[in-house]
């Protein structure tokens, strides 16, 4: 088990910087995920660490050896694969021992790893059977099997959910996250679905054309975006977001120009700030039925409200924009006239899409 | 809500009943059926008519004794016959191997990246679209004894020169190179697409989970090519037995007739001496053999797709 | 107005019984979602709505016809499969248009160019129309699929798993698209899905099926109040209803490996699972009398809440906590089921034994 560094990572493909100066560490046993958009070069990477990809230039680590020119198999890196690596002709216990016969290991050395796996992993009913014949959950299971049983320094996974069907992808996540603290193996885990990441992340490591946008706890991440980019990513609903001019008068949203009342301290760090113009954006949990007070509150047109199990949330209209909050469970059938956005959790961004503080 | 639609579009019913999807089906594929019929059935069934039959096309006029087996038990109790097969047989077996050991070996060298693999490739293509007797010819003359560039070769390593097609055991083996140098660029094709279908991931993870090079070679590559590679080799075992002409133009089937193999024996049997009787039982017992070995070969396929 | 009605559609492929006895009906303008795991059957349902698959028994009406026996073109239905089965070397308005061309619905060119236009505004993809589907991305084809079946404008949509292809936030958004279709046209829609969210999302009410039966058939808030089978239970929910094999005692029901009795309607070593929606599980992290105790198995950060599953022995359940409790993986927890929000299944058969509590529906 080992603590990843990155220094000043670069990767170029021709002109395309498809890794751009990245520096981070990731600890012993943590569980790293890489989020981003496609191409948002999460995937070079954790090709990188696996020594699948050579970085045109910057160094890796593993505790305090540098590997970054080390071929894969000099790594002790055990990777699994978004499409299924496992070898179609070997049985799985013939799949999980190909590591352990690789190096050269003893017999019966392999059968006590083998039989270990077999309880963490509980593949009983499949150590015999093909990967072929096995549902995709299973054959994932067993990927990662025959990837944890060399008791590798570093676990990557590159997407390994994603060509599994959305059914067993919920189990296969809790299954995941189980595992990796029950192992406490460090492990950098590469996806561009967010509420993976969020699920199963200690740390959530967001990406966008190469470079690193925010690195933080899932809560981090969810609570206190950096930009636009995070808070739109991030989060399902999608944040609400708005289009939004700044006067002395205060705060209007849209091309409508709503105007909302919006506390002092946020004001005051509005008019420091110089802006006229920028976007204003409030999560769904935390817009709900406004009181008497129609402080920080918008008005409601159009209203669809539909319910999710319990929860119930509202569709309408802001300004021409379909904007999407909760309700509480226990309100009868007739809609609220006005939202409230709470104050403490509205994001202000700069029309370059910055977060600016206003705490 | 329901206005926007004109009126009439409700009366789908109306379509009228057309031809039953069975029948359409059978009208397509007719044609296919009739030029299948006239150019695979009616030769067959004439070719199994014929081998009943004392019958020479030199002399139609004699007409068509019905003799039953006899053109079979005739060739099959004939010692030279059997020679032929045993001969056959070891051509096929050499040959095959050469292919296969050298073909497997130079698609694997094909696998890595260099300059100029594409245009080394398509040269390593040529022999196979070469026409055979040609090739034979080709090949005649390098193993010619006095002037050959292979005794040239053969004396300038120190060796005595060979008489490479006088002697049946050496021209088998004569024969063997030049089919293995005609046909390896067909295993090589074949082992090519049968290695670029691995996919990445799976050599990777090999690499990742710590695999040398041969381990990932004995343990991924080769069994995981192996379909392919099955039916490459049914189908050179296939070509091999069929061998004629690379004899016709480097042997001539001699000394004597001790390197004619057995389809050279038929077109002996059937052209040389106008046996046309004979010559279609033999050519059905050639029949049973290939069809023999080729659900051998099927098997294994299908146990292969079973077992995964 | 019933639209759609289906009763006894039974189907079966060789041994296998891919329909048993399907009733439903479908009023106009209503959203149904048909929900189900893999396997259950709603495919063949679909197909068979649509005229593709034959029924071995039972009937199709559609508008109180009886369409049971006519093909595809004569039914006035369009559907939209989880494939996107386009024309690829037709650019996207030949795609769309090409149910208007086709010689059962023919229409004037003008019209046809009107209805297109219209039809891929609603599904914002009005800049896509010269493009060739080989040039769309997968969110953008799957739009291309279902403005082709809206421009048809027909009786009934049959819309089967339209969005599974497609990652989250694509799926909200075509999720917001699809309803905003069906409210502005009226549509009359059947949304087969095996995603509960996405389909309470659409639905205004849910069809329950598995194995080829259906389970239940009814709104949101009447399933939670009185789901009628174990399965409803499992489908239902995010995460779904707790389950706990117990065993009936005579005077109530004894959970396996639980000190936790319950009263209930078991008979003396009756088999039973004893059903909770997770909502209802009462949790402290502190030992408190009549609570059991459990382990934290995993957990899951939701953004604003997160999941947890608890084990004991072999009884495990999940449920949404604050952010703010402090279950981390492998941490104690307590629980209790409260007697009056539990339900009673045959752990047989998997039919609610009682009706218990009549619940306010959420």
């Amino acid at each position: 088990m080992a603590r990843v560094a990155l220094d000043h990572l670069s990767v170029r493909f021709g002109q395309v910087a498809a890794v751009d100066d990245i520096s981070i560490a990731f600890e012993q046993g943590e569980f790293i995920v890489l989020l981003g958009p496609s191409g948002c070069g999460k995937t070079t990477t954790l090709r990188c660490i696996a020594g699948l990809e050579q970085p045109t230039s910057g160094k890796i680590f593993f505790d305090q050896d540098e590997v970054s020119h080390l071929p894969p198999r000099a790594r002790q890196v055990a990777m699994v694969f978004q499409f299924v690596s496992l070898y179609p002709h070997l049985r799985v216990r013939d799949n999980i021992a190909f590591p352990l016969r690789a190096r050269g290991e003893g017999r019966a050395e392999i059968e006590r790893k083998i039989a270990w796996m077999s309880k963490i992993f509980d593949l009983g009913d499949i150590l015999h059977r093909r990967p072929g014949t096995l549902p995709p959950g299973a054959r994932q299971k067993a990927a990662l099997a025959r990837a944890v049983v060399r008791e590798p320094r570093v676990l990557l996974l590159d997407e390994p959910l994603s060509a599994i069907d959305e059914q067993f992808r919920e189990e296969m996540r809790w299954e995941l996250r189980h595992l990796q603290k029950e192992l406490g193996m460090t492990t950098v885990h590469v996806t561009h679905d967010q509420r993976e990441a969020m699920s199963l992340a200690d740390r959530v490591v967001l990406m966008r054309a190469g470079r690193i946008v925010q690195a933080g706890t899932p809560r981090e991440l969810f609570d206190d975006p950096v930009d636009e980019f995070a808070a739109h990513f991030i989060g399902s609903p999608s944040v609400n977001l708005i289009d939004a001019s700044f006067s002395e008068d205060g705060v209007a949203l849209g091309e409508a120009g709503v105007p909302i009342r919006l506390p002092e301290r946020h004001l005051e760090a509005l008019r420091r700030s110089g802006l006229r113009r920028g976007r204003i954006g409030i999560r769904p949990h935390s817009l709900r039925p406004a009181g008497r007070d129609d402080h920080a509150a918008v008005p409601v047109e159009r209203p669809i409200a539909y319910a999710v199990g319990r929860e119930r949330f509202l569709d309408f209209e802001l300004s021409g924009q379909t904007w999407r909050g909760v309700l509480p469970a226990d309100a009868g059938d007739s809609l609220p006239e006005r939202m409230q956005l709470d104050p403490a959790r509205i994001f202000y961004f700069t029309p370059e899409g910055v977060r600016l503080p206003v705490a | 809500m329901r206005q926007a639609i004109p009126a009439g579009r409700t009366a789908a019913h109306a379509v009228p009943r057309a031809i039953s999807d069975r029948t359409i089906c059978g009208l397509f594929m007719a044609p296919a059926l009739a030029i299948l019929l006239l150019m695979v059935a009616y030769p067959f069934i004439s070719l199994l008519y014929y081998s009943t039959l004392n019958f020479s096309i030199l002399n139609p006029a004699k007409g068509s004794e019905f003799i039953g087996l006899q053109n079979y038990t005739r060739l099959l109790s004939r010692e030279s016959v059997w020679e032929r097969f045993v001969f056959t047989g070891q051509f096929v077996l050499a040959t095959v191997v050469v292919q296969f050991c050298v073909g497997v070996a130079v698609a694997y060298a094909f696998q890595r990246n260099f300059k100029g693999r594409d245009l080394l490739f398509t040269i390593a293509m040529l022999p196979m679209m070469l026409c055979p007797i040609v090739v034979g010819f080709l090949w005649r003359y390098m193993f010619n004894s006095e002037w050959g560039v292979v005794n040239y070769l053969v004396t300038l390593l120190g060796f005595g020169k060979i008489d490479w097609l006088g002697v049946p055991g050496n021209a088998l083996w004569a024969v063997v190179i030049a089919d293995a140098w005609m046909w390896t660029p067909f295993v090589i094709l074949l082992a090519t697409a049968a290695f670029r279908g691995i996919p990445t991931d799976i050599n990777e993870a090999a690499e990742i989970d710590g695999a040398s090079p041969f381990f990932r070679f004995t343990r991924v590559t080769l069994p995981m090519s192996m379909p392919i590679l099955l039916i490459a080799f049914l189908l050179r075992l296939i070509d091999a037995f069929k061998q004629s002409d690379l004899f016709f133009a480097m042997t001539g089937g001699g000394p004597g007739s001790d390197t004619e193999t057995v389809a050279f024996r038929l077109g002996k049997i059937a052209f040389s001496h106008f046996y046309t009787g004979q010559a279609s039982a033999f050519a059905v017992i050639m029949l049973v053999i290939i069809i023999g070995l080729s659900l051998i070969f099927v098997r294994l396929l299908t146990q292969q797709g079973r077992q995964d | 107005m019933t639209v759609l009605r289906l009763s006894g559609l039974s189907k079966s492929f060789g041994a296998k019984q891919a329909l048993r006895q399907v009733d439903l009906s479908l009023e106009e303008g209503e959203v149904l979602a048909l929900l189900g795991p893999t396997g259950a059957g709603k495919t063949t349902t679909l197909r068979c709505i649509a005229g593709l698959e034959k029924p071995d028994r039972g009937s199709v009406h559609l508008d109180n016809r009886d369409v049971t026996a006519t093909s595809p073109r004569e039914r006035d239905v369009a559907v939209v499969f989880e494939g996107f089965n386009l024309l690829p070397t037709l650019s996207v308005f030949d795609n769309i248009a090409f149910p208007l061309r086709s010689p059962v619905y023919r229409r004037p060119e003008d019209e046809v160019r009107r209805e297109v236009v219209q039809a891929a505004a609603t599904l914002r993809i009005g800049h896509l129309l010269d493009r060739r589907i080989e040039q769309l991305s997968g969110g953008e084809k799957q739009r291309v699929a279902i403005a082709r079946a809206l421009v048809r404008r027909p009786r009934v949509y049959l819309l089967d798993e339209p969005l599974s292809a497609l990652d989250l936030k694509l799926r909200e958004s075509l999720q917001g698209e699809i309803k905003a279709m069906y409210q502005a046209t009226g549509a009359t829609v059947i949304y087969a899905s095996h995603d509960y969210p996405s389909a309470a999302a659409i639905a205004t009410r849910m069809a329950l099926i598995e194995g080829g039966r259906i389970l239940q058939c009814a709104t949101i808030g009447e399933i939670i109040a009185d789901p009628r089978h174990a399965s409803v239970g499992r489908l239902v929910g995010s995460p779904s209803m707790a389950q706990f094999p117990a065993q009936g005692t005579g005077q109530g029901v004894e959970i396996d490996g639980l000190p936790m009795r319950l009263p209930g309607p078991g008979e003396a070593g009756g088999r039973l699972l004893v059903g909770i929606w997770p909502e209802d599980i009462e949790l402290t992290t502190r030992p408190t009398d009549g609570y059991a105790e459990g382990r934290v198995w995993a957990t899951d950060f939701r953004g604003r809440d997160k999941a947890i599953e608890v084990r004991v022995g072999s009884q495990r359940f999940r449920k949404v906590v604050e952010l703010d409790l402090q279950a981390q993986q492998g941490d104690p927890i307590w629980f209790r089921l409260p007697p009056g929000r539990v339900f009673h299944f045959d752990a047989a058969t998997g039919e609610r034994i009682d009706h218990g509590p009549t619940r306010r529906a959420a």
